[in-house]
């Protein structure tokens, strides 16, 4: 086991939800403070390097993705931005800084929400949403046991219609049916499954006295947010002195 | 509605939300087809619980999977509201309440959505729309309606489509289902 995965487990197991939460909300509220290019690409590299050595190098697939998104906003902005004075052949250089600037606070946002989901667990999340309030946490056990089945229930009357000759393939018109044939059953399973599950929290006596659980935090959670209050107020200290 | 069936169908709502998205990214349509579950609850449910189910929608998706869905819950929330309160005055089953619902919404997300997109994505977004968004910012030089006008024509099918195909779900149920659906336009 590497050293990635030893520190991955331990942002899961030892630190709590609530505090990764705030940790990567105050990350992001100070990403949105910062408006010069060099500082942002100086914050983006420490929380890139933290997230992979607390989340691992999974965090780099997260991220490959908006690479894509990043380079058509230089692109676009390189052409059309309407700050463009300075040209190098068809680029504006103005609209090529524009473009890096908001690229750079996208990864860095980015990189900060992912490294909250890649350190928590499923269950550990619909926990702490049943902590915040019960019918929260009801609403997300219910989402998270719906989807799977209404996700198959897609598949197979993809399946079936197929099978009785929808294409899936042909013209914007012809897809718009197709999607309307698959779309509507499952609305339809949706709703009378929603009723049945209403049924079962009946049965199952919600609406009574629930006893509310409460978390105590831990040294690690303390070690967190205090790590990521000493970035905030590095910055906003090179912001305003 | 009891409580109960409220919470089932919020979460409904957003399971309708999420495979709507799905499917209309498996089959390459290019408009997002996203928000047939919360316009659901809305009508069901009334414009608040129905502004919660959008709401939800998003945060659910960013937690689990796309972080960068959550600021986008803001246009869900206001999609909730508004066909809320068109079904709690008008009802869902005539022809010209999602008309309206539409034609609304067609402006009114991307009036939400366009200063969030601005700041997260420099307006463009990956897809066709980015060369309209490159050709009407060339010619009028201004970032946030360029970015607000090329997604106009998108949401507009969005939400007329999705709209129209509420009222016929709606109509489709049964009158103790219907909820504010029901009432029918004066």
């Amino acid at each position: 086991m590497g050293l990635n995965q030893h520190s991955n487990l331990f942002f899961k197991n030892n630190v709590n939800v609530g505090a990764k939460f705030s940790a990567s909300v105050i990350i992001i509220v100070t990403i949105m403070l910062i408006s010069g290019w060099e500082h942002l690409l100086i914050n983006m590299i420490i929380i890139i390097t933290a997230a992979m050595l607390t989340a691992g190098n999974v965090i780099l697939k997260r991220i490959i993705p908006f690479l894509y998104i990043c380079f058509m906003m230089i692109l676009i902005h390189s052409i059309a931005n309407p700050a463009n004075s300075t040209y190098w052949h068809f680029f504006g250089i103005e609209g090529v800084m524009y473009g890096f600037r908001i690229s750079l606070r996208l990864l860095a946002i980015v990189t900060a929400a992912n490294w909250f989901i890649l350190t928590s667990d499923i269950s550990d999340i619909t926990a702490w949403f049943a902590r915040i309030n019960s019918d929260l946490g009801i609403i997300v056990s219910l989402v998270l046991s719906i989807l799977p089945a209404m996700k198959l229930q897609m598949k197979i009357t993809m399946d079936v219609q197929s099978t009785r000759g929808l294409d899936y393939n042909k013209n914007l018109f012809h897809k718009l049916k197709c999607y309307i044939a698959v779309i509507v059953p499952v609305i339809i399973k949706t709703i009378i499954r929603a009723h049945e599950m209403s049924r079962l929290l009946y049965l199952r006596g919600h609406g009574k006295k629930m006893k509310s659980i409460h978390s105590q935090w831990k040294i690690s959670d303390y070690a967190v947010i205090s790590s990521v209050i000493i970035l905030l107020s590095v910055n906003l200290w090179i912001i305003f002195f | 509605m009891n409580k109960r069936l409220s919470l089932t169908l919020i979460s409904a709502g957003i399971v309708i939300n999420i495979i709507g998205g799905l499917l209309a990214q498996a089959l390459k349509l290019p408009i997002f087809l996203d928000s047939i579950g919360t316009m659901l609850a809305a009508v069901i449910l009334g414009p608040w619980l129905g502004a919660l189910t959008g709401l939800l929608s998003n945060v659910l998706q960013g937690v689990f999977t796309d972080p960068v869905n959550i600021p986008f819950g803001l246009v869900n929330a206001v999609i909730g509201l508004v066909v809320g309160f068109l079904a709690m005055k008008r009802g869902f089953q005539d022809y010209i309440t999602p008309l309206i619902a539409g034609l609304v919404l067609a402006v009114l997300c991307p009036l939400v959505g366009t200063p969030i997109a601005v700041y997260l994505f420099g307006g463009v977004t990956g897809g066709g729309i980015d060369v309209v968004y490159a050709v009407i910012l060339k010619a009028s030089g201004k970032i946030f309606s360029s970015a607000f006008l090329a997604r106009i024509p998108a949401n507009l099918a969005d939400k007329l489509l999705s709209a129209y195909l509420i009222m016929v779900i709606i109509k489709k149920l049964p009158d103790s289902m219907k909820g504010y659906g029901a009432k029918s336009a004066q």
